[in-house]
């Protein structure tokens, strides 16, 4: 599952709040096929998504989900 | 549109060459054809093949495979499939490359962004084509080789893809974290010299 934010900002927050939870994620560049442009995104397992998407709606950080992507 | 595709994706050497050649030797395949191919050996095995019998060919470079347009020249072919098949087992899948990591960011500027940054960056080595031949960590870069590194898994992976991971010994000892290293061996300043001076080119992000 690989969650995308509006902001680098977003980002580095999502990825400290994973990582204080102990949910494991890996930053990785946002895929050719989704954008163009240079940014990061968080890859969770599927399991843990619906714990990360849970924190990030407290936390009020903006994501969108995408599945079954091309690198 | 009379011309004909034959698709050779997913398909391993020496099959594409096969299909090519029975593609060749066929009358009911028309004059001009167009091969897909999904991997670059496949693809180079295939362009060899071509080029040895004399038949013109212009490859196209798609979004995640190659097209191949030939023109039949009007003669059969009798090349072994096989033989153009020989380089392709003892070909390396790691290049002569090496990246060196000399701090557990990305850049310098923001920590916050560097950190984000490098782990971007090592968690697509793997993705990138052809894979390095040695990842070095030396200085601060030690500390993305330990257990509780967010990057471990993938340098894991790419260890077990041929990568070989050489960490600076002084390094690791001079952060006194020598115990806690989740990967790679340990090497000096001999081997680092070494791996750098034979490198064809080294990348240091």
């Amino acid at each position: 599952m690989l969650f995308l934010f509006e902001s680098t900002h977003a980002v580095i927050k999502a990825e400290r709040i994973c990582d204080k939870n102990g949910i494991t994620c890996k930053i990785v560049p946002v895929p050719r096929s989704i954008s163009s442009q240079c940014g990061m995104g968080i890859e969770v397992s599927e399991k843990q998504e619906k714990i990360v998407v849970n924190i990030l709606l407290k936390k009020k950080i903006i994501y969108n989900i995408y599945n079954n992507y091309k690198k | 549109m009379n011309s004909k595709i034959i698709d050779a994706r997913g398909q391993l050497c020496p099959k594409p060459i096969i299909l090519t050649k029975k593609a060749i030797n066929d009358p009911n395949i028309p004059n001009e054809f167009f091969l897909l191919i999904d991997n670059e050996t496949s693809k180079e095995n295939v362009e060899r093949f071509l080029k040895d019998n004399g038949i013109s060919h212009q490859t196209y470079q798609k979004e995640n495979y190659f097209q191949i347009s030939v023109s039949k020249t009007g003669k059969k072919v009798n090349s072994s499939s096989e033989a153009y098949c020989s380089i392709s087992t003892t070909k390396k899948l790691t290049a002569d490359h090496i990246i060196a990591i000399t701090n557990d960011k990305m850049g310098s500027g923001s920590n916050d962004l560097g950190k984000i940054l490098i782990q971007g960056f090592m968690n697509t080595i793997k993705e990138v084509s052809p894979l390095p031949q040695k990842i070095i960590f030396y200085n601060n870069g030690v500390k993305l080789t330990l257990k509780d590194s967010p990057v471990i898994d993938s340098l894991k992976e790419l260890e077990k893809l041929g990568v070989k991971i050489q960490i600076c010994g002084t390094c690791a000892d001079y952060y006194e974290v020598k115990d806690k290293i989740g990967c790679g061996k340990i090497s000096n300043m001999y081997d680092i010299i070494d791996s750098l001076t034979k490198a064809t080119h080294i990348i240091s992000p």
